[in-house]
């Protein structure tokens, strides 16, 4: 199994990728090269017109924080951490990852709508997108 | 440092206690719910036996006064951070300034909170644990109140969010027969003098719902219920006491013996539940109906391996994700 | 009277998957507890026992695991036990305990003396003039329970336990004596009080009495 933190720091690279509309990066050290490229189809359709003037912002993707299922309410819970069709604030706990036996939050990178890309209970790697949302101004 | 803001009726100190001094009449003491305090610990990094606050009554409010990871854990105390809601059996990083508010959980009895470095207070005869009769360990071998200063091992380290699938996902007991929704199912040996009970009164052991009844305690759970009686009445010489043990007095109500039972007695005793399943026990409040269940030697140590299985589970997971501080 | 166990052979049990009870045959005498004492010292350095508890012609074993193979140790233990000797504790110390006996912490002095044909100064004089020996420590902090009381102050437990008996109380039930170290409940009979420093948690070990250790009460006052 790879060490954590070399997932860790590539994925980190990959979210600063995504952030900056940087598509290809190529990194050479000592003994190994790291050449990370984002596939077109990874991207949302949004990210392509990051840096022009839109007339509705993009929808932003919630990523799995960790590699895991994704749960969408709590073990000791007896309902969703989301009320179908509620809309979300940045920084709300939308679902849980679960890791073997520990869980993790997914939290909300924007406010808006969200609309999940995966089922509950779905495997996924670290930073595969799990949801989108779509930003809206509150009222 | 934390500071106690509640008047925090019954909440103390507890790690696993003293499992080895009762030859000198001191008993176990320690957390009722041994499994929620080892793996708040767990998800803190602490060590598993790491002193922690056993709190049964609610609210329970406290300050931090230096930044501290935190962890909640056992019943779900609806834990609030600052008013913003935690999960269960879930650990953050915390700031100095914030406060920390427990409520009455709606399911189970007692809740843990455990703290980067675990509470360091003075070991007495090996343990943290509070004995509150004798006043020995503990903070100042008293229940907290309104006030406390109470002092922990290390500063937080900003720790970020994360939970443990809670043990009673995992380490399910199917529902016996005849219990009711809620009934809290926990497995006996039948112990001592068990053979000395009439046949009626075995058939009851087994059949009934034991309601834990108002003067239950950390000491002892008096358990009402069906009347048992034994063949003839028995005097008994005092012996070695442990947690689980149910002892019949004279009255013909059963008491579990619990974390703070003395450290012998002269009952008769008929069985114990098994130490897998005291934790348990620790999460059945005050009016809960018990049902015992049946079980030999083996299939009570195989459920004390599958509790170990799953705290040396959760150890790996949480070191091999780096979960300390990450 | 209730019937004692009364057992011809000795009885081995779990006492659940942390503890074993090993139960001595026989009457309940000095010479069967001096043997519990010797299988105590020998299980206690068994490597899967935590700790070796004498209790009255008992003796139980803790573990820090179940163990996978309990009939071994109920082996081990019967062994022991027919290995055992009578005789008293080498390093036996004389422990001497000043009572004030009746008064308000002495409640049952004169309902004992009663019960007994006594008066009250006679029943602590009774009560004084023994040499107990400390059977086992248990129960509570501290707490010796003593073996030598005279037979004509043997009083069954109370019916109705006292609610709240004070730390430092010097009781009686059957045919043991005690005195207690802190505050609780009892089914004993309190005939009086003393200040001796019998548990002391910031010391190790942190009880004064050991089993083999003998007691003599001495009479500070009576208050009849």
């Amino acid at each position: 199994m790879s060490r954590p933190t070399e997932i860790d720091e590539i994925a980190g690279l990959l979210a600063a990728m995504e952030a900056a509309g940087v598509a290809e990066v190529e990194i050479e050290g000592p003994d190994a090269r790291l050449h990370l490229r984002l596939e077109p189809e990874g991207m949302p359709a949004g990210a392509a017109q990051a840096r022009e003037p839109a007339e509705t912002a993009p929808p932003t993707l919630c990523r799995a924080p960790a590699a895991g299922f994704l749960l969408l309410q709590h073990p000791a819970a007896g309902r969703p951490l989301l009320a179908p069709g509620a809309p979300v604030a940045a920084g709300d706990t939308v679902a849980l990852i679960r890791t073997g036996l520990l869980l993790r939050p997914v939290t909300a990178p924007a406010t808006g709508r969200l609309r999940w890309l995966v089922e509950s209970g779905a495997l996924l790697g670290y930073g595969t997108p799990l949801a989108e949302i779509e930003p809206q101004i509150p009222h | 440092m934390i500071e106690i803001l509640s008047d925090a009726p019954l909440a103390t100190v507890q790690d696993f206690g003293r499992p080895d001094r009762r030859r000198y009449g001191v008993g176990t003491s320690g957390a009722m719910d041994r499994l929620a305090l080892a793996t708040g610990n767990i998800l803190l990094g602490n060590p598993e036996d790491a002193a922690g606050i056993e709190v049964p009554l609610f609210p329970f409010r406290v300050r931090l006064d230096a930044d501290l990871d935190i962890a909640v854990t056992g019943a779900d105390a609806r834990a609030t951070l600052d008013g913003a809601p935690l999960p269960p059996w879930w650990r953050i990083g915390a700031r100095a300034g914030q406060e920390l508010e427990l409520r009455h959980p709606l399911r189970g009895a007692r809740a843990y909170l455990t703290l980067s470095g675990g509470i360091d207070v003075p070991r007495v005869l090996g343990a943290r644990a509070t004995q509150l009769r004798g006043a020995i360990g503990g903070f100042e071998g008293r229940a907290l109140k309104r006030g406390d200063r109470v002092p922990t091992g290390r500063i937080g380290t900003a720790a970020a969010p994360l939970g443990a699938v809670p043990p009673d996902a995992v380490l399910t007991l199917p529902a016996p027969s005849g219990a009711a929704e809620g009934d809290i199912a926990v497995r006996v040996l039948p112990v001592g003098e068990y053979a000395e009970l009439t046949p009626e009164s075995r058939a009851a052991f087994w059949r009934s719902g034991w309601v834990v009844t108002p003067q239950s305690n950390r000491a002892g759970y008096r358990l009402g219920g069906a009347v048992l009686e034994t063949v003839r009445k028995l005097e008994m010489r005092s012996y070695g006491v442990v947690p689980g043990l149910i002892q019949l007095p004279p009255g013909g109500a059963p008491i579990i013996q619990l974390s703070d039972a003395n450290a012998t007695g002269g009952y008769p005793k008929i069985g114990t539940v098994i130490e897998a399943d005291l934790w348990r026990l620790g999460q059945a409040p005050i009016g809960a109906t018990l049902r015992f269940v049946e079980v030999d030697y083996q299939a009570a140590r195989a459920a004390w391996l599958a509790v170990e299985d799953y705290l040396t589970k959760l150890r790996r997971h949480a070191a091999w994700q780096g979960a300390a501080g990450r | 009277m209730p019937a004692d166990l009364g057992l011809d052979v000795p009885r081995i049990g779990l006492l659940g998957t942390s503890a074993m009870l090993f139960d001595a045959p026989g009457a309940f005498d000095l010479s069967v507890q001096q043997r519990i004492w010797a299988m105590a010292r020998e299980a206690a350095l068994w490597p899967e026992v935590v700790e070796a508890v004498p209790g009255m012609t008992n003796l139980m074993l803790s573990f820090a695991s179940p163990p996978a193979d309990p009939g071994a140790l109920e082996e081990r233990l019967l062994r022991a036990w027919e290995a055992s000797e009578p005789g008293p504790v080498a390093d036996s110390r004389l422990v001497e305990v000043p009572v004030v006996y009746g008064g308000t912490l002495g409640p049952d002095l004169a309902p004992v003396a009663a019960q007994a044909g006594l008066t009250p100064v006679q029943a602590a004089e009774l009560h004084a003039a023994a040499e107990y020996v400390v059977y086992a420590v248990g129960s509570s902090p501290g707490f010796g329970y003593l073996g030598g009381l005279d037979e004509r102050l043997f009083v069954p437990r109370r019916a109705v336990p006292l609610l709240r008996a004070e730390g430092g109380s010097v009781m009686i039930a059957g045919r043991q004596a005690g005195v207690t170290t802190a505050a609780g409940p009892t089914g004993w009979h309190v005939l009086g009080h003393s200040t001796a420093p019998l548990f002391d948690a910031s010391r190790d070990p942190p009880a004064l009495l050991r089993p083999g250790d003998r007691v003599r009460f001495r009479i500070a006052r009576i208050e009849a």
